[in-house]
């Protein structure tokens, strides 16, 4: 089932067109790498998947529900409640604990389970971190602080910018592994956009981005 | 969140509360002198003992306004149906002479030791019991001057001795100071004129009544009920209060953007953690009120410290300023205690301007 749809999405940049009548479908339970190398667009692509971008033509079908076409407002409560984002700086909150990191996002959605963020944690593997604000920890223990809070509203779809690009590689591998497994367990639609070639054995699907456009066909 | 956010950027909020602490402190300052001076203009007509105030006519006040009767008034005015007790008040402006040093200008009043209304009830030391060539100085301007009970001043080259000091009895550009009335009719000297007459209605017998009886007995002259008198010389502050309000809503206005420049450059500087949140869906009234709740606590532990600040400097003041009568009320720190949340609330305002123009996908960008 098409979980997330792009269609013919163009953005341009004053004369520059950062995207150029790209289109794509991922499935739920399916993880696809969008591969390119600096200033290809893959970056703009994810930003207009996730709604934070607004195409300058073309539209974006969460669910079959066209996010291109809401208002601000309703795109910005759409993301709270389907999409989770996961970045290559990790964009944890400095002065929040690993455990408020990730509460935050249940606050924000009114969700009152209080071993919600605990138990996501847990089952990263940085449970003994809670209370350590992010300054202490280590970049491979923020990203999957991170993770855990880009899945703690349980969202439909995962998106990760450069998800390896601050680790190393064996922080790398484990956070691939554990994006790879929140879609196939969880039945999560997952795009990473990276320009890291380990990532490729660990995907179903890899596509490949040049000048705003797709390199070869899907 | 608000206040972990702040206290992440402990220098600036440092920065901010002593600077807001410093505004609401100069405001509290400015409300203790005007109510100082208000208690100064208002308290010894408030508290001397008189139901009625009689001046000539078109006078209404003690402060701004000359009143000329002649002396027998007193007697007439004794004469009639439930006037208990009638007494003269003269009033001159003095200056006095310390230790050869001539001092600013004084509201002398002289009254009858006597008859007791026109003396100051407020003392803070020795009497109103006072015998020829003794005088009672206002506490402010014997500190001013140095002079103590049992010290000498000059009043046109007559030397009084200092018998007591009163309270409430500073207006800030000037101080009352009390003598007896043949003391006052020789400084004058004029003979058989007073300024004002004292009156001290019997009991039962209506202060309406009595006032109207003077009335019909005197028309030439002005009669007027202690509360009226009191509100009279209030009147007179009016001038005083746009200057006050003018360095109120500058000092207001530098808190206000002392308090929107740190909201500014906290915004500028988490940037990327606004886009952050705004990208995992944290919406525009929610990160509005984070921005409202950081002005909020920014500008609540600034009121704080400016209290202290202005309850400490106190002491300090009054020992180096002796001429000041502050008085700090719970109705002006409400007051400015409101004042300065409000101007934080709109403080936020530019800052949530920028907050605004933080998009969401910024986020990718570091």
């Amino acid at each position: 089932m098409t979980m997330l749809a792009g269609e013919s999405l163009t953005r341009t940049f004053g004369d520059v067109r950062a995207v150029d009548g790209v289109s794509l479908r991922v499935a739920s339970g399916e993880a696809v790498l969008i591969l390119g190398p600096n200033g290809s667009g893959k970056t703009t692509l994810l930003s207009m998947l996730g709604g934070l971008l607004q195409p300058t033509s073309g539209r974006v079908l969460i669910a079959g529900t066209d996010v291109t076409a809401m208002s601000e407002q309703a795109r910005c409560d759409f993301r709270l409640r389907t999409i989770g984002f996961i970045f290559q700086s990790f964009h944890l909150l400095d002065a929040l604990t690993a455990r408020e990191n990730v509460q935050l996002v249940l606050d924000l959605a009114h969700d009152s389970d209080p071993g919600r963020a605990e138990t996501l944690l847990d089952e990263l593997g940085v449970r003994q971190r809670a209370d350590f604000l992010p300054h202490a920890m280590s970049g491979g223990e923020k990203q999957r602080v991170a993770i855990a809070r880009a899945l703690a509203n349980d969202p439909a779809i995962l998106l990760a910018d450069e998800p390896t690009g601050s680790l190393d590689s064996q922080a790398g591998e484990a956070t691939i592994r554990l994006l790879c497994d929140a879609a196939r367990r969880q039945g999560k639609a997952v795009i990473i956009v990276s320009h890291d070639t380990r990532i490729v054995p660990r995907v179903d699907r890899v596509l490949r981005m040049v000048d705003g456009r797709w390199q070869q066909p899907r | 969140m608000a206040r972990r956010l702040l206290l992440r950027e402990k220098g600036r909020l440092f920065v901010t509360i002593g600077a807001v602490g410093a505004t609401v402190c100069l405001l509290l300052f400015l409300f203790g002198v005007y109510e100082g001076v208000k208690d100064g203009v208002t308290r010894y007509v408030r508290t001397t003992d008189a139901d009625l105030w009689i001046c000539q006519k078109n006078a209404n006040n003690l402060l701004k306004s000359s009143s000329y009767l002649p002396a027998s008034v007193v007697d007439e005015i004794a004469s009639i149906d439930g006037v208990a007790v009638a007494a003269p008040l003269s009033r001159l402006f003095t200056t006095a002479t310390v230790g050869g040093r001539t001092t600013s200008t004084l509201f002398l009043f002289g009254f009858d030791p006597s008859r007791k209304p026109g003396a100051p009830r407020t003392l803070t030391a020795g009497t109103t019991e006072l015998r020829p060539h003794e005088i009672v100085l206002d506490r402010t301007f014997a500190a001013e001057y140095r002079l103590a009970l049992g010290a000498t001043v000059d009043l046109q080259g007559v030397p009084f001795r200092v018998a007591g000091l009163s309270d409430g009895t500073n207006t800030l550009v000037s101080q009352y100071a009390f003598v007896r009335g043949d003391d006052a009719e020789t400084l004058l000297g004029v003979h058989g004129i007073i300024s004002y007459c004292l009156v001290k209605v019997a009991s039962g017998a209506g202060a309406g009544a009595v006032e109207r009886r003077i009335r019909a007995r005197l028309p030439n002259v002005a009669v007027f009920p202690r509360a009226e008198f009191e509100q009279n010389n209030l009147d007179q502050m009016d001038g005083v209060l746009p200057v006050f309000a003018a360095v109120g809503v500058v000092g207001a206005l530098v808190g206000g953007l002392i308090v929107a420049l740190m909201l500014y450059g906290s915004i500028l500087e988490r940037r990327e953690d606004y886009a952050m949140l705004k990208a995992i869906g944290a919406s525009d009234r929610y990160l509005a009120g984070l921005v409202m709740r950081q002005a909020l606590i920014a500008s609540t532990l600034g009121f704080v410290w400016g209290a202290l600040l202005a309850g400490m400097s106190n002491p300090l003041l009054k020992r180096f300023v002796p001429q000041l009568s502050l008085r700090y009320t719970w109705q002006a720190a409400l007051a400015v205690l409101v004042g300065t949340l409000v101007v934080g609330t709109l403080a936020a305002v530019i800052p949530l301007r920028v907050l605004r123009r933080v998009y969401p996908a910024e986020v990718f960008r570091t």
